[in-house]
Protein backbone atom coordinates (compact mmCIF):
# COMPACT_ATOMS: atom_id res chain seq x y z
CA UNK A 1 0.00 0.00 0.00
CA UNK A 2 2.71 2.19 0.79
CA UNK A 3 4.59 1.49 -2.02
CA UNK A 4 2.31 2.27 -4.55
CA UNK A 5 1.30 5.71 -2.46
CA UNK A 6 5.08 6.22 -2.93
CA UNK A 7 5.14 5.05 -6.68
CA UNK A 8 1.80 7.30 -7.30
CA UNK A 9 3.94 10.15 -5.51
CA UNK A 10 6.41 9.59 -8.36
CA UNK A 11 4.48 9.56 -11.28
CA UNK A 12 2.59 12.81 -9.97
CA UNK A 13 5.69 14.51 -10.14
CA UNK A 14 7.07 13.35 -13.11
CA UNK A 15 3.64 14.22 -14.94
CA UNK A 16 3.80 17.25 -13.29
CA UNK A 17 7.34 17.85 -15.08
CA UNK A 18 5.78 16.68 -18.38
CA UNK A 19 1.77 17.79 -18.69
CA UNK A 20 1.11 21.68 -17.93
CA UNK A 21 -2.43 20.91 -19.84
CA UNK A 22 -1.60 24.51 -21.35
CA UNK A 23 -5.01 26.00 -22.81
CA UNK A 24 -5.43 27.96 -25.67
CA UNK A 25 -8.51 30.23 -26.35
CA UNK A 26 -9.83 33.53 -28.11
CA UNK A 27 -12.35 36.32 -26.87
CA UNK A 28 -15.83 35.79 -27.63
CA UNK A 29 -16.82 38.45 -30.28
CA UNK A 30 -20.06 38.00 -32.11
CA UNK A 31 -18.48 38.76 -34.93
CA UNK A 32 -16.33 35.58 -34.28
CA UNK A 33 -19.60 33.52 -33.46
CA UNK A 34 -20.05 31.40 -36.62
CA UNK A 35 -16.55 30.64 -36.88
CA UNK A 36 -16.17 29.86 -33.29
CA UNK A 37 -18.93 27.66 -33.29
CA UNK A 38 -17.92 25.58 -36.19
CA UNK A 39 -14.33 24.93 -34.50
CA UNK A 40 -14.73 24.63 -31.00
CA UNK A 41 -12.94 21.59 -31.58
CA UNK A 42 -9.57 23.95 -31.44
CA UNK A 43 -10.55 26.28 -29.09
CA UNK A 44 -9.99 25.28 -25.59
CA UNK A 45 -11.81 28.23 -23.60
CA UNK A 46 -13.59 31.61 -24.19
CA UNK A 47 -12.92 35.15 -23.26
CA UNK A 48 -16.17 36.99 -22.82
CA UNK A 49 -15.74 40.23 -21.83
CA UNK A 50 -18.08 40.45 -18.63
CA UNK A 51 -19.21 44.75 -18.70
CA UNK A 52 -20.72 43.75 -22.14
CA UNK A 53 -23.57 41.44 -20.08
CA UNK A 54 -24.07 44.01 -17.04
CA UNK A 55 -27.46 45.13 -17.38
CA UNK A 56 -28.03 42.93 -20.76
CA UNK A 57 -31.74 41.39 -20.82
CA UNK A 58 -32.20 37.99 -19.41
CA UNK A 59 -32.73 36.18 -22.59
CA UNK A 60 -28.50 37.23 -23.48
CA UNK A 61 -27.25 36.46 -20.14
CA UNK A 62 -28.95 33.01 -20.92
CA UNK A 63 -27.45 32.78 -24.44
CA UNK A 64 -24.23 33.56 -22.26
CA UNK A 65 -24.97 30.56 -20.29
CA UNK A 66 -25.39 28.13 -22.70
CA UNK A 67 -21.91 28.99 -24.55
CA UNK A 68 -20.85 28.04 -21.53
CA UNK A 69 -21.85 24.63 -21.21
CA UNK A 70 -20.73 24.39 -24.64
CA UNK A 71 -17.07 25.24 -23.87
CA UNK A 72 -15.06 26.88 -20.91
CA UNK A 73 -15.61 30.32 -20.72
CA UNK A 74 -14.25 33.10 -18.61
CA UNK A 75 -15.28 36.20 -17.52
CA UNK A 76 -13.01 39.47 -18.63
CA UNK A 77 -13.94 43.06 -17.18
CA UNK A 78 -12.91 46.35 -18.39
CA UNK A 79 -14.69 48.81 -16.21
CA UNK A 80 -13.49 48.13 -12.82
CA UNK A 81 -10.43 50.67 -12.33
CA UNK A 82 -8.85 48.42 -9.91
CA UNK A 83 -5.52 50.33 -9.77
CA UNK A 84 -7.36 53.75 -9.04
CA UNK A 85 -7.43 55.99 -5.44
CA UNK A 86 -10.85 55.81 -5.41
CA UNK A 87 -12.91 52.40 -4.67
CA UNK A 88 -14.60 50.84 -7.03
CA UNK A 89 -17.92 51.25 -7.83
CA UNK A 90 -20.23 49.12 -5.70
CA UNK A 91 -22.90 48.61 -8.76
CA UNK A 92 -20.11 47.74 -10.75
CA UNK A 93 -18.89 44.61 -8.51
CA UNK A 94 -22.50 43.83 -8.01
CA UNK A 95 -23.09 43.59 -11.51
CA UNK A 96 -19.81 41.42 -11.53
CA UNK A 97 -21.22 39.00 -8.90
CA UNK A 98 -24.29 38.37 -10.51
CA UNK A 99 -23.20 37.59 -13.93
CA UNK A 100 -20.46 35.24 -12.28
CA UNK A 101 -22.68 33.33 -10.35
CA UNK A 102 -25.09 33.33 -13.76
CA UNK A 103 -22.41 31.96 -15.73
CA UNK A 104 -19.75 30.32 -13.69
CA UNK A 105 -16.93 31.00 -15.52
CA UNK A 106 -13.04 29.33 -14.93
CA UNK A 107 -12.04 32.68 -13.18
CA UNK A 108 -12.76 36.73 -13.99
CA UNK A 109 -10.08 39.07 -14.78
CA UNK A 110 -9.45 43.06 -14.42
CA UNK A 111 -6.88 45.49 -15.62
CA UNK A 112 -4.28 47.07 -13.23
CA UNK A 113 -5.68 50.65 -14.53
CA UNK A 114 -7.86 53.87 -13.62
CA UNK A 115 -10.59 53.92 -15.68
CA UNK A 116 -12.78 57.18 -13.74
CA UNK A 117 -12.01 60.27 -11.85
CA UNK A 118 -13.94 62.35 -9.77
CA UNK A 119 -17.14 60.85 -11.20
CA UNK A 120 -16.28 60.82 -14.97
CA UNK A 121 -15.67 57.98 -17.30
CA UNK A 122 -12.26 58.76 -19.03
CA UNK A 123 -13.24 55.20 -21.42
CA UNK A 124 -9.95 54.29 -21.35
CA UNK A 125 -8.08 51.84 -19.36
CA UNK A 126 -5.09 54.54 -18.18
CA UNK A 127 -2.01 53.68 -16.25
CA UNK A 128 -2.01 55.54 -12.38
CA UNK A 129 0.89 56.64 -11.43
CA UNK A 130 3.52 53.62 -10.18
CA UNK A 131 4.00 54.06 -6.48
CA UNK A 132 3.27 52.66 -2.94
CA UNK A 133 0.66 54.82 -3.11
CA UNK A 134 -1.29 53.29 -5.60
CA UNK A 135 -0.05 49.61 -4.85
CA UNK A 136 -1.95 50.03 -1.77
CA UNK A 137 -5.33 51.63 -3.27
CA UNK A 138 -4.93 48.42 -5.88
CA UNK A 139 -4.60 46.21 -3.03
CA UNK A 140 -8.06 47.69 -1.16
CA UNK A 141 -9.72 48.00 -4.65
CA UNK A 142 -8.95 44.13 -5.14
CA UNK A 143 -9.54 43.40 -1.53
CA UNK A 144 -12.93 44.98 -1.61
CA UNK A 145 -13.58 43.36 -5.07
CA UNK A 146 -12.74 40.06 -3.63
CA UNK A 147 -15.19 40.52 -0.65
CA UNK A 148 -18.37 41.57 -2.59
CA UNK A 149 -17.53 39.47 -6.04
CA UNK A 150 -16.45 35.98 -3.69
CA UNK A 151 -13.46 35.32 -5.26
CA UNK A 152 -10.67 37.50 -6.24
CA UNK A 153 -9.94 38.44 -10.15
CA UNK A 154 -6.70 37.93 -12.06
CA UNK A 155 -5.45 41.03 -12.84
CA UNK A 156 -3.75 42.36 -15.77
CA UNK A 157 -0.86 44.52 -16.91
CA UNK A 158 -2.00 46.91 -19.23
CA UNK A 159 -0.58 48.93 -22.30
CA UNK A 160 0.47 52.79 -21.84
CA UNK A 161 1.93 54.91 -24.90
CA UNK A 162 3.38 57.10 -22.10
CA UNK A 163 5.21 56.80 -18.99
CA UNK A 164 2.78 57.90 -16.21
CA UNK A 165 4.31 60.73 -14.61
CA UNK A 166 5.08 60.80 -10.97
CA UNK A 167 6.23 57.09 -11.00
CA UNK A 168 8.84 55.83 -8.03
CA UNK A 169 8.63 52.51 -9.16
CA UNK A 170 9.54 50.17 -12.12
CA UNK A 171 6.33 48.30 -13.92
CA UNK A 172 7.14 44.81 -12.93
CA UNK A 173 7.78 46.13 -9.28
CA UNK A 174 5.03 47.87 -8.89
CA UNK A 175 2.64 45.18 -10.40
CA UNK A 176 4.68 42.19 -8.08
CA UNK A 177 3.70 44.40 -5.59
CA UNK A 178 0.23 44.77 -5.97
CA UNK A 179 0.26 41.11 -6.33
CA UNK A 180 1.75 40.44 -2.92
CA UNK A 181 -0.23 42.71 -1.25
CA UNK A 182 -3.78 41.13 -2.70
CA UNK A 183 -2.33 37.83 -3.03
CA UNK A 184 -4.08 37.71 -6.59
CA UNK A 185 -2.55 36.02 -10.00
CA UNK A 186 -1.40 37.61 -12.75
CA UNK A 187 -2.88 38.01 -15.83
CA UNK A 188 0.03 38.69 -18.13
CA UNK A 189 -0.18 40.69 -21.51
CA UNK A 190 2.53 40.03 -23.54
CA UNK A 191 1.74 42.23 -26.29
CA UNK A 192 0.96 44.88 -23.48
CA UNK A 193 4.76 43.65 -22.76
CA UNK A 194 5.98 43.86 -25.87
CA UNK A 195 4.73 47.36 -26.46
CA UNK A 196 5.79 48.86 -23.27
CA UNK A 197 9.58 47.53 -23.65
CA UNK A 198 9.41 49.21 -27.48
CA UNK A 199 7.68 52.16 -26.07
CA UNK A 200 9.82 52.90 -22.94
CA UNK A 201 13.54 51.01 -23.80
CA UNK A 202 13.29 48.14 -21.69
CA UNK A 203 13.47 44.61 -22.73
CA UNK A 204 10.38 42.83 -22.40
CA UNK A 205 11.88 39.39 -21.66
CA UNK A 206 13.59 40.75 -18.78
CA UNK A 207 10.02 41.62 -17.63
CA UNK A 208 9.00 38.36 -17.61
CA UNK A 209 11.65 37.42 -15.13
CA UNK A 210 10.84 40.57 -12.83
CA UNK A 211 7.32 39.59 -12.29
CA UNK A 212 6.20 36.56 -9.94
CA UNK A 213 6.14 33.34 -12.43
CA UNK A 214 4.62 31.52 -9.76
CA UNK A 215 1.51 33.86 -9.81
CA UNK A 216 1.35 33.37 -13.71
CA UNK A 217 -1.71 31.82 -14.47
CA UNK A 218 -3.41 33.21 -17.89
CA UNK A 219 -1.84 35.36 -20.72
CA UNK A 220 -3.11 37.80 -23.61
CA UNK A 221 -1.43 37.71 -27.06
CA UNK A 222 -2.67 40.60 -29.25
CA UNK A 223 -1.56 42.73 -32.04
CA UNK A 224 -0.77 46.33 -32.72
CA UNK A 225 0.43 48.80 -35.32
CA UNK A 226 3.57 51.83 -35.06
CA UNK A 227 1.64 54.92 -35.14
CA UNK A 228 3.92 58.41 -35.28
CA UNK A 229 4.72 59.94 -31.68
CA UNK A 230 4.86 63.62 -31.42
CA UNK A 231 8.96 63.35 -31.17
CA UNK A 232 9.13 61.71 -34.93
CA UNK A 233 9.50 58.35 -33.45
CA UNK A 234 7.13 55.29 -33.55
CA UNK A 235 5.11 53.52 -31.16
CA UNK A 236 3.36 50.80 -30.43
CA UNK A 237 -0.46 50.92 -30.28
CA UNK A 238 -1.69 48.18 -28.73
CA UNK A 239 -5.06 47.87 -30.89
CA UNK A 240 -5.94 44.16 -31.16
CA UNK A 241 -7.12 44.92 -34.42
CA UNK A 242 -3.92 43.42 -36.16
CA UNK A 243 -2.61 39.70 -36.01
CA UNK A 244 -0.12 39.10 -32.85
CA UNK A 245 3.89 39.56 -33.98
CA UNK A 246 6.46 36.90 -33.83
CA UNK A 247 8.19 39.00 -30.65
CA UNK A 248 4.87 37.83 -28.84
CA UNK A 249 4.74 34.56 -29.61
CA UNK A 250 8.34 34.23 -28.55
CA UNK A 251 7.58 36.20 -25.44
CA UNK A 252 4.71 33.13 -24.80
CA UNK A 253 7.50 30.44 -25.68
CA UNK A 254 9.67 32.32 -23.03
CA UNK A 255 6.99 32.66 -20.09
CA UNK A 256 5.96 29.06 -20.99
CA UNK A 257 9.60 28.38 -20.08
CA UNK A 258 9.59 30.32 -16.95
CA UNK A 259 6.09 29.77 -15.65
CA UNK A 260 5.56 26.69 -12.91
CA UNK A 261 1.74 26.51 -13.93
CA UNK A 262 -0.75 25.39 -16.36
CA UNK A 263 -1.28 28.42 -18.90
CA UNK A 264 -4.69 29.62 -20.25
CA UNK A 265 -3.84 31.83 -23.39
CA UNK A 266 -6.23 34.15 -24.91
CA UNK A 267 -5.52 35.32 -28.36
CA UNK A 268 -7.10 38.84 -28.08
CA UNK A 269 -9.03 40.28 -31.20
CA UNK A 270 -11.30 43.12 -31.40
CA UNK A 271 -12.25 44.13 -35.38
CA UNK A 272 -10.92 43.82 -38.92
CA UNK A 273 -11.10 40.44 -38.86
CA UNK A 274 -9.73 38.23 -40.79
CA UNK A 275 -10.49 34.38 -41.69
CA UNK A 276 -11.16 32.39 -39.21
CA UNK A 277 -8.46 29.96 -40.59
CA UNK A 278 -6.29 32.82 -39.65
CA UNK A 279 -6.93 33.53 -36.16
CA UNK A 280 -6.62 29.54 -35.74
CA UNK A 281 -3.26 29.37 -37.44
CA UNK A 282 -2.29 32.19 -34.74
CA UNK A 283 -3.97 29.74 -32.06
CA UNK A 284 -1.81 26.80 -33.26
CA UNK A 285 1.17 29.13 -33.35
CA UNK A 286 0.78 29.85 -29.52
CA UNK A 287 0.29 25.88 -28.83
CA UNK A 288 3.50 25.73 -30.27
CA UNK A 289 5.25 28.41 -28.63
CA UNK A 290 3.66 26.64 -25.73
CA UNK A 291 5.40 23.58 -26.58
CA UNK A 292 8.34 24.94 -27.17
CA UNK A 293 8.61 26.86 -23.71
CA UNK A 294 7.76 23.82 -21.95
CA UNK A 295 10.29 21.51 -23.26
CA UNK A 296 12.61 24.21 -22.15
CA UNK A 297 11.10 23.87 -18.98
CA UNK A 298 11.29 20.25 -18.19
CA UNK A 299 14.99 20.56 -19.83
CA UNK A 300 15.70 23.00 -16.65
CA UNK A 301 13.94 20.84 -14.53
CA UNK A 302 15.66 17.57 -15.67
CA UNK A 303 19.40 19.52 -14.86
CA UNK A 304 18.32 20.55 -11.55
CA UNK A 305 17.54 17.54 -10.31
CA UNK B 1 -30.04 23.80 -44.55
CA UNK B 2 -27.30 21.14 -45.28
CA UNK B 3 -28.12 22.26 -49.38
CA UNK B 4 -27.62 25.35 -48.61
CA UNK B 5 -24.39 25.21 -47.05
CA UNK B 6 -23.61 22.51 -50.14
CA UNK B 7 -24.11 25.21 -52.71
CA UNK B 8 -22.17 27.57 -50.80
CA UNK B 9 -19.52 25.68 -51.04
CA UNK B 10 -19.31 24.75 -54.04
CA UNK B 11 -20.23 21.02 -54.36
CA UNK B 12 -23.74 22.05 -55.56
CA UNK B 13 -23.96 24.19 -58.62
CA UNK B 14 -27.46 25.61 -59.92
CA UNK B 15 -28.56 25.33 -63.24
CA UNK B 16 -30.78 27.99 -64.39
CA UNK B 17 -33.98 27.88 -66.47
CA UNK B 18 -32.56 31.06 -67.55
CA UNK B 19 -35.15 32.98 -65.95
CA UNK B 20 -34.04 35.51 -63.78
CA UNK B 21 -31.83 34.27 -60.66
CA UNK B 22 -34.52 35.69 -58.30
CA UNK B 23 -37.21 33.12 -59.31
CA UNK B 24 -35.25 30.43 -58.97
CA UNK B 25 -37.60 28.60 -57.70
CA UNK B 26 -38.82 27.59 -60.98
CA UNK B 27 -39.15 24.11 -61.37
CA UNK B 28 -36.88 24.07 -64.72
CA UNK B 29 -34.22 25.03 -62.04
CA UNK B 30 -31.95 22.14 -61.29
CA UNK B 31 -29.30 22.09 -58.44
CA UNK B 32 -26.21 19.32 -59.93
CA UNK B 33 -23.28 18.27 -58.47
CA UNK B 34 -20.32 19.45 -59.69
CA UNK B 35 -17.98 16.83 -59.09
CA UNK B 36 -19.31 13.44 -58.06
CA UNK B 37 -15.61 12.65 -56.54
CA UNK B 38 -15.95 15.54 -54.34
CA UNK B 39 -19.20 13.36 -52.73
CA UNK B 40 -16.68 10.91 -50.68
CA UNK B 41 -14.42 13.96 -49.33
CA UNK B 42 -17.39 15.21 -47.16
CA UNK B 43 -17.72 13.84 -43.95
CA UNK B 44 -20.94 13.99 -42.84
CA UNK B 45 -23.36 11.83 -43.69
CA UNK B 46 -26.18 13.97 -43.76
CA UNK B 47 -24.36 16.06 -46.71
CA UNK B 48 -23.07 12.97 -48.36
CA UNK B 49 -26.96 11.49 -48.69
CA UNK B 50 -28.03 14.82 -49.93
CA UNK B 51 -25.12 15.16 -52.39
CA UNK B 52 -26.10 11.79 -53.82
CA UNK B 53 -29.84 12.75 -54.18
CA UNK B 54 -28.83 15.50 -56.78
CA UNK B 55 -26.92 13.55 -58.50
CA UNK B 56 -30.42 12.23 -60.48
CA UNK B 57 -31.33 15.26 -62.48
CA UNK B 58 -34.67 16.42 -61.39
CA UNK B 59 -36.72 19.97 -60.18
CA UNK B 60 -34.85 21.12 -56.72
CA UNK B 61 -38.46 20.12 -54.83
CA UNK B 62 -38.79 16.59 -56.57
CA UNK B 63 -34.91 15.75 -54.67
CA UNK B 64 -35.72 17.34 -51.68
CA UNK B 65 -38.96 15.44 -51.63
CA UNK B 66 -37.27 12.38 -52.18
CA UNK B 67 -34.81 12.93 -48.96
CA UNK B 68 -38.20 12.73 -46.99
CA UNK B 69 -37.21 10.03 -44.13
CA UNK B 70 -33.57 9.49 -45.45
CA UNK B 71 -31.65 7.97 -42.98
CA UNK B 72 -28.98 9.94 -42.66
CA UNK B 73 -31.85 12.46 -41.94
CA UNK B 74 -33.57 10.68 -39.60
CA UNK B 75 -30.32 10.05 -37.74
CA UNK B 76 -29.44 13.39 -36.88
CA UNK B 77 -33.24 14.05 -35.84
CA UNK B 78 -32.46 11.45 -33.45
CA UNK B 79 -29.24 13.05 -32.09
CA UNK B 80 -30.91 16.48 -31.59
CA UNK B 81 -34.15 14.22 -29.69
CA UNK B 82 -31.16 12.85 -27.64
CA UNK B 83 -29.88 16.01 -26.31
CA UNK B 84 -33.56 17.04 -25.87
CA UNK B 85 -34.24 19.52 -28.50
CA UNK B 86 -36.40 17.83 -30.11
CA UNK B 87 -39.32 15.78 -29.40
CA UNK B 88 -38.88 11.89 -28.56
CA UNK B 89 -41.39 9.21 -28.86
CA UNK B 90 -41.44 9.47 -25.28
CA UNK B 91 -42.35 13.18 -24.99
CA UNK B 92 -44.43 12.80 -27.72
CA UNK B 93 -46.73 9.94 -26.16
CA UNK B 94 -46.62 11.98 -23.14
CA UNK B 95 -47.64 15.30 -24.57
CA UNK B 96 -50.42 13.33 -26.35
CA UNK B 97 -51.80 11.75 -23.41
CA UNK B 98 -52.06 15.10 -22.09
CA UNK B 99 -53.97 16.47 -25.00
CA UNK B 100 -56.34 13.52 -25.06
CA UNK B 101 -56.87 14.25 -21.21
CA UNK B 102 -57.13 18.07 -22.18
CA UNK B 103 -59.85 16.95 -24.45
CA UNK B 104 -61.57 15.42 -22.32
CA UNK B 105 -61.92 17.58 -20.20
CA UNK B 106 -62.64 20.45 -22.95
CA UNK B 107 -65.11 18.26 -24.82
CA UNK B 108 -66.58 17.11 -21.44
CA UNK B 109 -67.71 20.66 -20.59
CA UNK B 110 -68.80 21.32 -23.94
CA UNK B 111 -71.40 19.00 -23.89
CA UNK B 112 -72.17 19.26 -20.24
CA UNK B 113 -72.88 22.68 -21.03
CA UNK B 114 -75.02 22.00 -24.48
CA UNK B 115 -77.40 19.35 -22.31
CA UNK B 116 -77.92 21.85 -19.71
CA UNK B 117 -78.77 24.52 -22.59
CA UNK B 118 -81.01 22.16 -24.24
CA UNK B 119 -82.52 21.06 -21.29
CA UNK B 120 -83.38 24.32 -20.29
CA UNK B 121 -85.03 24.37 -23.53
CA UNK B 122 -82.00 26.86 -25.01
CA UNK B 123 -81.09 26.38 -28.61
CA UNK B 124 -78.51 29.34 -28.52
CA UNK B 125 -75.65 26.89 -29.09
CA UNK B 126 -73.60 27.15 -32.08
CA UNK B 127 -71.36 29.82 -30.12
CA UNK B 128 -70.58 27.37 -27.49
CA UNK B 129 -69.78 24.66 -30.13
CA UNK B 130 -68.06 27.23 -31.86
CA UNK B 131 -65.58 28.32 -28.70
CA UNK B 132 -65.34 24.12 -28.15
CA UNK B 133 -64.15 24.16 -31.76
CA UNK B 134 -61.60 26.80 -31.57
CA UNK B 135 -60.27 25.41 -27.71
CA UNK B 136 -59.80 22.03 -29.08
CA UNK B 137 -57.87 23.53 -32.03
CA UNK B 138 -55.36 26.12 -29.75
CA UNK B 139 -55.09 22.84 -27.77
CA UNK B 140 -53.77 21.01 -30.56
CA UNK B 141 -51.59 23.59 -31.51
CA UNK B 142 -49.82 23.74 -28.63
CA UNK B 143 -49.92 20.12 -27.74
CA UNK B 144 -47.51 19.31 -30.56
CA UNK B 145 -45.16 21.60 -31.15
CA UNK B 146 -42.03 21.27 -33.23
CA UNK B 147 -38.88 21.88 -30.93
CA UNK B 148 -39.27 20.86 -26.57
CA UNK B 149 -38.56 23.74 -24.55
CA UNK B 150 -35.13 23.27 -24.28
CA UNK B 151 -34.91 23.41 -27.83
CA UNK B 152 -37.21 26.43 -28.56
CA UNK B 153 -34.71 27.68 -25.37
CA UNK B 154 -31.69 26.54 -26.97
CA UNK B 155 -32.80 28.44 -30.48
CA UNK B 156 -33.27 31.73 -28.65
CA UNK B 157 -29.73 31.77 -26.96
CA UNK B 158 -28.48 30.38 -30.29
CA UNK B 159 -30.04 33.52 -32.12
CA UNK B 160 -28.96 35.94 -29.11
CA UNK B 161 -25.25 34.71 -29.55
CA UNK B 162 -25.37 35.03 -33.27
CA UNK B 163 -27.20 38.61 -33.37
CA UNK B 164 -24.20 40.45 -35.05
CA UNK B 165 -23.62 37.77 -37.93
CA UNK B 166 -27.41 38.72 -38.79
CA UNK B 167 -27.02 42.29 -38.79
CA UNK B 168 -24.25 42.30 -41.16
CA UNK B 169 -26.27 39.21 -43.41
CA UNK B 170 -26.14 41.60 -46.68
CA UNK B 171 -22.53 41.61 -46.33
CA UNK B 172 -21.83 37.88 -46.21
CA UNK B 173 -19.92 36.60 -49.37
CA UNK B 174 -21.19 34.00 -51.06
CA UNK B 175 -18.93 30.71 -51.50
CA UNK B 176 -18.23 28.76 -48.38
CA UNK B 177 -15.15 31.02 -47.11
CA UNK B 178 -16.47 31.34 -43.96
CA UNK B 179 -19.35 29.34 -42.10
CA UNK B 180 -21.41 32.20 -41.62
CA UNK B 181 -23.91 31.74 -44.00
CA UNK B 182 -24.58 28.13 -42.77
CA UNK B 183 -24.86 29.62 -39.21
CA UNK B 184 -27.29 32.51 -40.55
CA UNK B 185 -29.78 30.19 -41.73
CA UNK B 186 -29.47 27.55 -39.35
CA UNK B 187 -30.29 30.52 -36.28
CA UNK B 188 -32.78 32.91 -38.23
CA UNK B 189 -33.80 30.09 -41.05
CA UNK B 190 -33.57 31.00 -44.80
CA UNK B 191 -35.45 34.33 -44.89
CA UNK B 192 -32.70 35.29 -42.92
CA UNK B 193 -29.89 35.13 -45.86
CA UNK B 194 -30.37 37.78 -48.54
CA UNK B 195 -31.69 36.60 -51.57
CA UNK B 196 -29.37 39.38 -53.79
CA UNK B 197 -26.53 37.64 -52.31
CA UNK B 198 -27.60 34.28 -52.60
CA UNK B 199 -30.16 33.75 -55.41
CA UNK B 200 -30.72 30.23 -54.83
CA UNK B 201 -31.95 30.38 -51.73
CA UNK B 202 -35.68 30.68 -52.45
CA UNK B 203 -35.36 27.25 -54.39
CA UNK B 204 -34.93 25.98 -51.08
CA UNK B 205 -37.70 27.39 -49.20
CA UNK B 206 -40.01 24.14 -47.82
CA UNK B 207 -42.87 24.02 -49.16
CA UNK B 208 -44.63 22.56 -45.78
CA UNK B 209 -44.32 20.70 -42.97
CA UNK B 210 -43.43 17.47 -43.76
CA UNK B 211 -43.44 16.04 -39.59
CA UNK B 212 -46.45 14.01 -39.15
CA UNK B 213 -47.65 15.00 -36.01
CA UNK B 214 -47.41 11.69 -33.60
CA UNK B 215 -45.73 9.42 -36.31
CA UNK B 216 -42.78 9.42 -34.19
CA UNK B 217 -40.50 9.66 -37.67
CA UNK B 218 -39.34 13.66 -38.97
CA UNK B 219 -40.15 13.32 -43.10
CA UNK B 220 -37.39 15.34 -43.26
CA UNK B 221 -36.27 17.24 -46.17
CA UNK B 222 -32.84 18.18 -46.35
CA UNK B 223 -33.81 21.52 -46.58
CA UNK B 224 -35.25 22.51 -43.29
CA UNK B 225 -35.77 26.20 -41.94
CA UNK B 226 -38.96 28.53 -41.90
CA UNK B 227 -38.60 31.97 -40.35
CA UNK B 228 -38.22 31.10 -37.41
CA UNK B 229 -35.10 29.21 -38.35
CA UNK B 230 -33.47 26.00 -36.97
CA UNK B 231 -35.34 23.11 -38.78
CA UNK B 232 -38.32 24.95 -39.08
CA UNK B 233 -41.15 23.49 -40.12
CA UNK B 234 -39.33 21.49 -43.17
CA UNK B 235 -38.08 18.94 -41.03
CA UNK B 236 -35.12 18.74 -38.25
CA UNK B 237 -32.05 18.15 -40.76
CA UNK B 238 -29.22 20.38 -40.61
CA UNK B 239 -31.18 22.85 -38.29
CA UNK B 240 -28.99 24.77 -35.51
CA UNK B 241 -30.88 23.51 -32.63
CA UNK B 242 -28.89 20.81 -31.46
CA UNK B 243 -25.35 19.49 -31.66
CA UNK B 244 -23.87 21.75 -34.00
CA UNK B 245 -25.02 22.42 -37.72
CA UNK B 246 -25.11 20.15 -40.09
CA UNK B 247 -23.83 22.09 -43.02
CA UNK B 248 -20.44 23.66 -41.49
CA UNK B 249 -17.26 22.97 -42.38
CA UNK B 250 -16.76 19.31 -43.81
Amino acid sequence: MEADAAEGVVVAEADSMTAFHDEVGLGWRSDLAAGIFTHLDRIDLLEVIADDFFGAPRREVHALKTLSSEVSVVLHGVGMGLASSAPVETKHLENMARLIDQVRPQFWSEHLAFVRGGGIEIGHLAAPPRTAATVEAAAENLSRASALVGSKPIVENIATLIDPPGSTLSEPAWISGILASADCDLLLDLHNVYANGLNHGYDPKEFLRQVPSARLGVIHIAGGEFIPAPDGHQRLLDDHLHDVPDPVFELLEEAAAISPNPLKVILERDGAYPSMDCLLAQIEQAGQALARGRARHNALQEVLK
Amino acid sequence: MVTLSLVDRGLLILRSSGKSSLFSNDVENRLEVKDPLAIDTVKRPIEKRVLEAFKTAQPISSTLDSLVGCTACVDYASKLEQLGLLPDPETRSAWRRRYQFALVVLLGVAGLKIIIALSRGRTNILFLIILAVLAVYVTWRFSNPFRTARGEEFLEDVKSLFGALRLRATSLHPGGASSDLAWLASAYGLLAVPPILFPHVSALMPRKPQREPGSGGWGSGSSSGSSSGCGGGGGGCGGGCGGGCGGCGG
